[in-house]
């Protein structure tokens, strides 16, 4: 974050859904064979209606927002590098040389060239890489997995001192092997995020690969024990987060409350424009938040389409959360508000139920407690 | 727009017409962690001690007293944790001291 700011607004961009893998669970499943991209046109009337939201509502808080741009696929390094040296351009053109900007990518990396690593060396801040070290189930349209291809241009960009993390989808295929996953990054001094698999693109398309909550929370508890007795600790997304926060919180200190409409920082914008809160059905047009390219943020905010999405965001809170003991403290409701992999139960009224989330504080504390380093419960 | 405790009122009255969970404890409950104490490192210990040094620091700076966003930018710093983090212990030199990252994968597959 740029030291003059105080904020972060988040965009996750999905500028083209061409891939050129298969992966078997992916949720774009249907649409990866499309060759759309975003416009340039289109990219810079999105920048504007962004830009007018925050200069307005910078002025009217006397604070400033950083403004970061994920680009997001199908593979986003398909599209051709030329395209993003230009939006960057662009980006400085409408949002002025003061605004401070970030432009970060999530690539499957099966394509390096010279061009690209110039580009994710000079033209992103940062960038992540999807690579699930188990399981076989990140395949070409033949069907080949192409994990070796990935590590080897991993090694690549390591041998030219890129700085990156890893995100690793958990399945039934792989998360049995945990431990392997978490000494992997350790011993290569590479960050990563778990990210338990979700909602998919069709209906039985994770049959073969699904988790149940118990697994998810086994999983976490056992990367988070290897953390704690690591020499060398990875930061693990979103395992570190919680640790800290639980730290923090048994030390008298509070994580807050995550409220959204207080401020919003993440908001999905799918290749048509079409503005998605990652919590709610993607891609369902009932529950599109409005239409970027066409509109000005500052109206799809004031919108009946986002009163609904935080309506429905405040019924998981206020049923979870106001009733749980890490709320406010080393919890700010977050994950409730803004996941989908972690309330996979639903009560009987169809609201999502935080289990994971809960449990895995549970584990935590308890962590901290065992090991001294915090007082022991009364 | 509600914000602060205007807010938390709003979630508690909505909290209060919603039925109280009622969910499947099979599905819900996970086995329970052992009691094992685990002998957790000094480098984990520093790392959670310099993030409540952090956190203490920033709840009295002047950008915690500017707006209550604060709070959620440090979610959001922890969401996007490889804009700073990642391999920042890995340079170039460091690279070749690790062998290949098929290798390392193939490593600990054999050995954890």
């Amino acid at each position: 974050m740029s030291e003059k700011s105080q904020r972060i607004a988040q965009f996750v961009m999905k500028i083209s859904k061409l891939c050129n893998l298969r992966c078997r669970y992916c949720y774009e499943m249907n649409e990866l064979d499309q060759t759309a991209i975003m416009s340039r046109d289109e990219l810079r009337r999105i920048y504007a209606n962004i830009r007018e939201h925050y200069v307005a509502r910078d002025h009217a808080d006397n604070a400033r927002t950083e403004v970061r741009f994920i680009w997001h696929g199908g593979e986003p390094l398909l599209v051709e590098p030329a395209q993003y040296w230009q939006t960057f351009e662009d980006q400085r053109d409408i949002f002025g040389p003061d605004q401070p900007l970030q432009n970060t990518v999530q690539t499957n990396l099966t394509i390096l060239d010279e061009e690209r690593i110039r580009l994710l060396r000079d033209g992103f801040q940062s960038f992540g890489v999807s690579v699930d070290l188990f399981g076989g189930l990140r395949v070409n349209l033949a069907g080949r997995d192409q994990q070796r291809r990935v590590l080897r241009n991993m090694d690549v960009l390591r041998a030219e001192g890129l700085r990156f993390g890893g995100l690793t989808v958990l399945t039934k295929l792989n998360i049995g092997h945990v431990r392997e996953i978490f000494r992997f990054y350790e011993r290569a001094k590479l960050g990563f995020r778990v990210l338990p698999l979700f909602a998919g693109a069709f209906d039985g398309q994770h049959d073969d690969y699904e988790l149940t909550s118990a697994e998810i929370v086994e999983a976490y508890r056992t990367l988070i024990d290897l953390w704690l007795q690591s020499n060398e600790p990875p930061e693990i997304l979103p395992l570190t987060g919680y640790l800290k926060a639980t730290a923090y919180a048994l030390d008298g200190g509070t994580a807050g409350y995550f409220n959204k409409r207080d401020w919003n920082p993440a908001i999905l914008v799918n290749i048509d424009g079409e503005l998605f809160h990652t919590a709610d059905p993607y891609g369902d047009p009932t529950w599109s938040l409005g239409n970027l390219i066409k509109t000005p943020l500052s109206r799809i905010v004031a919108s009946p389409q986002m009163e609904k999405s935080l309506h429905e965001a405040e019924r998981r809170l206020a049923f979870n959360c106001t009733r749980c003991r890490f709320f406010g403290k080393a919890c700010s409701g977050y994950p409730v508000v803004e996941e989908q992999s972690n309330c996979r139960e639903l009560d009987d009224g169809g609201i999502p139920v935080c289990v994971v989330e809960k449990q895995t504080f549970e584990h935590i504390e308890r962590r901290l407690r065992q090991a001294g380093l915090a007082a022991a419960e009364t | 727009m509600k914000v602060g405790n205007q807010w938390l009122k709003y979630l508690g009255a909505l909290a209060a017409s919603l039925p109280a969970a009622s969910i499947a404890a099979p599905t819900a409950a996970a086995p329970a962690a052992s009691d094992h104490v685990l002998a957790v490192s000094p480098a984990a210990q520093t790392k959670l001690q310099r993030h409540v040094d952090a956190a203490r620091l920033a709840s009295v700076s002047p950008n915690a007293q500017g707006g209550p966003w604060m709070r959620v930018t440090w979610i959001e710093e922890w969401e996007r944790f490889y804009q700073n983090s990642g391999s920042a212990a890995v340079s170039p030199a460091s690279v070749h001291a690790v062998p290949s990252l098929a290798k390392l994968l193939d490593d600990v597959s054999r050995n954890t």
